[in-house]
């Protein structure tokens, strides 16, 4: 009974964070040990991969070696739509609407010991690096999820693929927007999307911006199915997310 | 005192693996709750003093390493415990019941901490990978603790 009294007595202190610095210092402690302990199991887990997966790496190499190809020429007349979009900027004394590499904070990533749904993940800086709830987190263009918890040393991060996590999305091609709805795993429902509105199987989701959680223009996924009929009151399509959050590694922190 | 170091060090290098190594290995679904399933694994055995004192290490360790209120896990833990202290005492008997109450734990500190939103085979998946390594730390804690006992470390 002594133990359910010491318990109940440090969790009253606890609702009212008295532990923190407690916290702050054994996470501050522990942090490389995870992180080296994280590497060992993606180091095992990556070699099995590659045992099973042997058969079929040498068509995907075969595959891979023509997209290759293809995004190469795609590269170059994109580099040459970017000297153009510059020289037009400098004509137009226009500077850039979001410079994003100001202000980013790099993390690596932890895993989320009381998740069981693989719907959160940890990050080794918290409130003393400056991330605070409600920030943003990106790898690249592909939107990670958003700050749910930040202690001093560690923030724990929604994914977009939490149910609990809802965001403004756009289809990229046809400009229609909806919600974005986390469905546990790899995939995102696209809510809400209007009468007559088009959306196609394969076209880009992205962030609209809209309910200010987080900036426009990142990538959330692709669309796999669309559900019902274009005259229905409000439709659904189903978005593959295309980052893999079993292997993140370093991320980039975007404050609010 | 020789115990609670013991216990210390252990939940430590439990809640480490737990949360770094099962996690990326087998994945957060299938992710079993090292904590529980080891002081279960005492009370099992009918050694209540090490599964409540594990416990009540292991509880503030998971929260100290996560993001919950520090002492609600060990709350949670130490509650379940006494609870099936009484059911094994009054209701039911013998192994079935002791891997229904592992199991059950299980479910609801999992259930609770995500504030009720994992599925019916998220919670599946979880209870049964924790049964499973409350089974095996049953096994391994009784061969340590009369390997200590013999050597004389532990009285």
């Amino acid at each position: 009974m002594k133990w359910l009294i010491a318990s109940l007595i440090i969790f009253i202190l606890g609702i009212f964070n008295l532990f923190a610095p407690i916290r702050g210092a054994v996470q501050y402690t522990f942090n490389p040990l995870q992180f080296g302990l994280q590497q060992v199991a993606i180091g095992i887990r990556d070699g099995f991969d590659f045992y099973k997966n042997l058969r079929t790496i040498h068509s995907e190499n075969l595959t891979l070696l023509e997209e290759l190809e293809g995004l190469r020429s795609e590269v170059l007349s994109l580099k040459e739509l970017e000297e153009e979009n510059q020289l037009l900027r400098d004509q137009l004394n226009v500077a850039d609407v979001e410079d994003l590499s100001k202000g980013l904070i790099l993390a690596q990533t932890l895993g989320n010991i009381n998740d069981h749904t693989g719907t959160s993940i940890v990050l080794d800086r918290g409130s003393e690096h400056g991330i605070s709830a409600g920030d943003f987190v990106v790898k690249g263009k592909h939107l990670v999820g958003v700050v749910r918890e930040v202690t001093s040393q560690r923030s724990e991060v929604e994914l977009i693929t939490s149910p609990t996590l809802t965001l403004s999305v756009i289809d990229f091609e046809t400009k229609t927007e909806g919600l974005a709805k986390g469905e546990f795993g790899t995939a995102v429902i696209m809510e809400r999307i209007l009468p007559g509105e088009n959306v196609n199987v394969g076209d880009t989701v992205v962030t609209s911006g809209r309910d200010g959680k987080v900036f426009p223009g990142f990538l959330v996924g692709e669309v796999t199915s669309v559900s019902g009929e274009s005259a229905e009151v409000l439709r659904n399509a189903s978005v593959k997310v295309l980052l893999d959050f079993e292997n993140l590694g370093k991320v980039f922190v975007v404050p609010k | 005192m020789k115990k609670v170091l013991i216990l210390l060090v252990v939940n430590i290098f439990l809640v480490l693996v737990q949360g770094s190594f099962l996690r990326e290995l087998i994945g957060a679904v299938l992710m079993p709750n090292l904590v529980i399933a080891f002081a279960f694994a005492f009370f099992f055995a009918d050694r209540e003093y090490l599964a409540l004192t594990s416990a009540f290490i292991g509880g503030l360790l998971l929260d100290l390493f996560g993001f919950s209120i520090i002492g609600f896990s060990s709350l949670i833990i130490i509650a379940s415990l006494i609870f099936f202290k009484f059911v094994k005492q009054y209701l039911f008997r013998g192994w079935v019941a002791n891997l229904i109450l592992v199991f059950l734990t299980q479910i609801l500190y999992a259930n609770i901490l995500s504030g009720f939103s994992q599925t019916g085979h998220q919670l599946l998946y979880t209870g049964l990978t924790t049964l499973i390594f409350s089974i095996l730390f049953l096994l391994i804690n009784e061969k340590v603790l009369s390997y200590f006992k013999k050597s004389g470390y532990l009285s």
